[in-house]
């Protein structure tokens, strides 16, 4: 993807989020999540971005991994 | 709508045994503790290789309900190596596919595909009493079995000399000495107690009521699962068709609810008139078997234990979701039936029962993550997994892919690609596709050509309770000198068969197994040369592109030597 269709990707999904409360906002990036996953076709990629997005969602929260630095 | 009790078979009485001295008079080559569905097939298992069992169950009937109420296909085969497999396939059902619903829309529906090379279908629903009741039958005429009902474990010792029970029963309390135990007796193992054993694992937090109803609907055999249904807001209903016109219905129960109200009569009627009324059935029906479930996903550490060895649910408990229960228990015993067997009768030392520990173990711990996908699908353990599940049902109608997500993970057969047994050989490598060493044999149609006459047979009946020693030629013709070599393995413990890919040569001696659609060929990536060496219970030991007629002998008698003087023929 080049920085441009990533640019374009980023921005409809801020776009299709807009005015979701947060039950239909985690539903809908599950919904993301789950279609993406299926059109893979590297199993170790999309364990790795799993595991890299907990990693991320998870910073800064109760529990989380503690911040970089 | 009545409720109603089934009679269950039994009442059964056991012949009095010989005892002198509170002691019986005979030491037994084989005791099982247990005489549900695993018991009793360890029973046949033993018998159809030979050995004498005693069977003792503290009960003295077959269980009541549905319980484990999917026979997988690998269960058919071992049942037809038994020769028992007829009446459950004539009582079963075949089940047809899994349809799935959120809330009262349909989803989709996976069918259960049955292709020509198999002889049995995927799955047949039949409830565990008859499943016990065709096996106490079996056995009633079997005269290398004896059971003995209401007799009670009380008592266990062993050393390497064998293993010495006492037990209660109506003749008074007893000891029996063997010299092997075979317990196969369930989540509440009173030999696991005796032994003082721990499994380890989890508990899922979930209850399920599982009832029974009698009510004649014309539905399909389907295995049909609502999520979150309006008939029962947040819960999963799971119905599965059964013979008989028997309905099993299973309710994933609120976190919060009184389990004893909802088990009371009214409460258990109310819920499912609920739901009959939901999907439409308005035929009269009746409750005749009602239980509780709570999925636990445990296992012993080992399955061997000195004299003691463990099977079915006595072993493991696996989580329901995907019928991994009895199947894996059945599995479990035609493991151990032949090595058993070899040990007792003195042609495998005792080693050779040290490999079913991690092969049944290793079997465990991946039906325990089948099985726990299975039960996290329909009672999802945490917020984020709802969400989840809620993401695949709202896409699976628009996007197939997703599915199989909603699959119950169907039992499949075990593998054992790190068995201590497998004989691993350099040419191993050059095998292209076909059956992987320390896997289950595929099955395929033959035909059998022998003496001018031709039969048609299919593979897995021909491959099963010896070594049996696959030999793929061009026409029949086999290498001499490996011809000369099978010769010496010939035994009772071992049977070659040879394989013709093409019409087999009128000249070629014996009998021929002609692969006459290419199924053979195909599933097993065979070519002229090719061999293959399957365990009694059908798993592939070895396999050579061009087979070292050494390495061939060498892998076969692993297994065992018969103790009397060889047959040899040319």
């Amino acid at each position: 993807m080049t920085p441009r269709e990533l640019d374009q990707a980023y921005f409809a999904l801020c776009q299709a989020m807009r005015g979701l409360d947060v039950e239909e906002a985690t539903k809908y990036l599950a919904c993301v999540g789950l279609l993406l996953i299926s059109e893979s076709d590297d199993l170790a990629v999309v364990l790795k971005t799993i595991e890299d997005a907990k990693a991320a969602a998870s910073e800064g929260a109760p529990g989380g991994a503690a911040p970089a630095g | 709508m009545t409720s109603a009790a089934v009679p269950r078979a039994g009442g059964f009485t056991s012949p009095a045994p010989e005892l002198v001295a509170g002691r019986d008079t005979r030491r037994h080559p084989a005791v099982i503790v247990g005489g549900g569905p695993v018991g009793l097939v360890m029973s046949l298992c033993l018998a159809r290789h030979g050995i004498a069992s005693l069977l003792i169950d503290a009960e003295d009937t077959v269980c009541a309900g549905s319980r484990a109420i999917g026979i997988a296909r690998r269960s058919l085969e071992l049942l037809d190596a038994l020769g028992v497999v007829g009446s459950f396939m004539q009582k079963g059902l075949t089940r047809l596919g899994s349809r799935a619903y959120a809330r009262s829309k349909e989803l989709g529906f996976r069918p259960l595909v049955h292709p020509e090379t198999d002889r049995f279908p995927p799955m047949i629903n039949l409830q565990q009493s008859y499943v016990e009741r065709f096996l106490v039958e079996a056995l009633d005429a079997e005269p290398l079995s004896t059971l003995r009902w209401s007799t009670i474990l009380t008592g266990l010792a062993h050393d390497a000399s064998g293993a010495r029970l006492t037990v209660a029963s109506p003749h008074g309390s007893y000891r029996i000495d063997a010299e092997w135990v075979i317990a196969c007796d369930g989540a509440s193992s009173a030999t696991r107690q005796l032994l003082d054993l721990r499994m380890e694992g989890s508990a899922y937090s979930d209850r399920f009521l599982i009832i029974d109803v009698r009510m004649p609907s014309t539905w399909p055999s389907e295995r049909r699962i609502w999520f979150n249904p309006e008939s029962n807001p947040r819960s999963t209903v799971i119905m599965h068709k059964q013979a008989d016109d028997e309905w099993r219905v299973d309710f994933r129960l609120p976190p919060d609810i009184d389990i004893d109200a909802a088990l009371r009569p009214e409460a258990v009627a109310e819920r499912v008139a609920r739901h009959l009324a939901f999907i439409g059935e308005d035929a009269p029906w009746q409750v005749t078997w009602v239980s509780t479930y709570q999925a636990r996903a445990l296992t012993l550490p080992s399955y061997r234990y000195g004299r003691v060895l463990f099977a079915g649910d006595a072993a493991h408990l696996v989580p329901i979701f995907g019928a991994r229960g009895m199947n894996s228990g059945f599995e479990d015993v035609h493991n151990l039936g032949w090595k058993l067997a070899r040990v007792i009768r003195g042609e495998a030392a005792d080693a050779l029962l040290d490999s079913y520990s991690p092969e049944r173990r290793s079997a465990t711990l991946a039906n325990i993550g089948y099985a726990s996908m299975g039960t996290e699908f329909v009672a999802p353990q945490s917020w984020g997994a709802e969400v989840m599940r809620e993401a695949v049902i709202t896409l699976a109608p628009t996007h197939p892919v997703l599915e199989s997500l909603m699959d119950p993970r169907t039992s499949d057969p075990s593998a054992y690609p790190d068995s201590p047994l497998n004989v691993r050989t350099a040419d191993e490598a050059t095998c292209a596709g076909g059956v992987p060493v320390g896997a289950t044999m595929s099955d395929a149609p033959v035909r059998v050509v022998e003496d001018g006459f031709a039969s048609d047979a299919w593979l897995g009946a021909i491959c099963r309770r010896t070594t049996s020693v696959l030999v793929f030629t061009v026409n029949g013709r086999v290498d001499p000198d490996l011809a000369l070599a099978l010769a010496q393995v010939r035994s009772p413990l071992v049977e070659v068969h040879v394989v013709a890919l093409g019409l087999p040569d009128a000249s070629a001696s014996g009998r021929v197994l002609h692969d006459h659609t290419g199924a053979v060929a195909a599933l097993y990536g065979a070519q002229p040369g090719t061999v293959y060496v399957l365990r009694p219970d059908q798993f592939v030991l070895a396999r050579w592109r061009t087979a070292d007629r050494d390495e061939v002998v060498r892998a076969v008698e692993s297994l065992g030597r018969p103790r009397a003087p060889r047959e040899v023929s040319a």
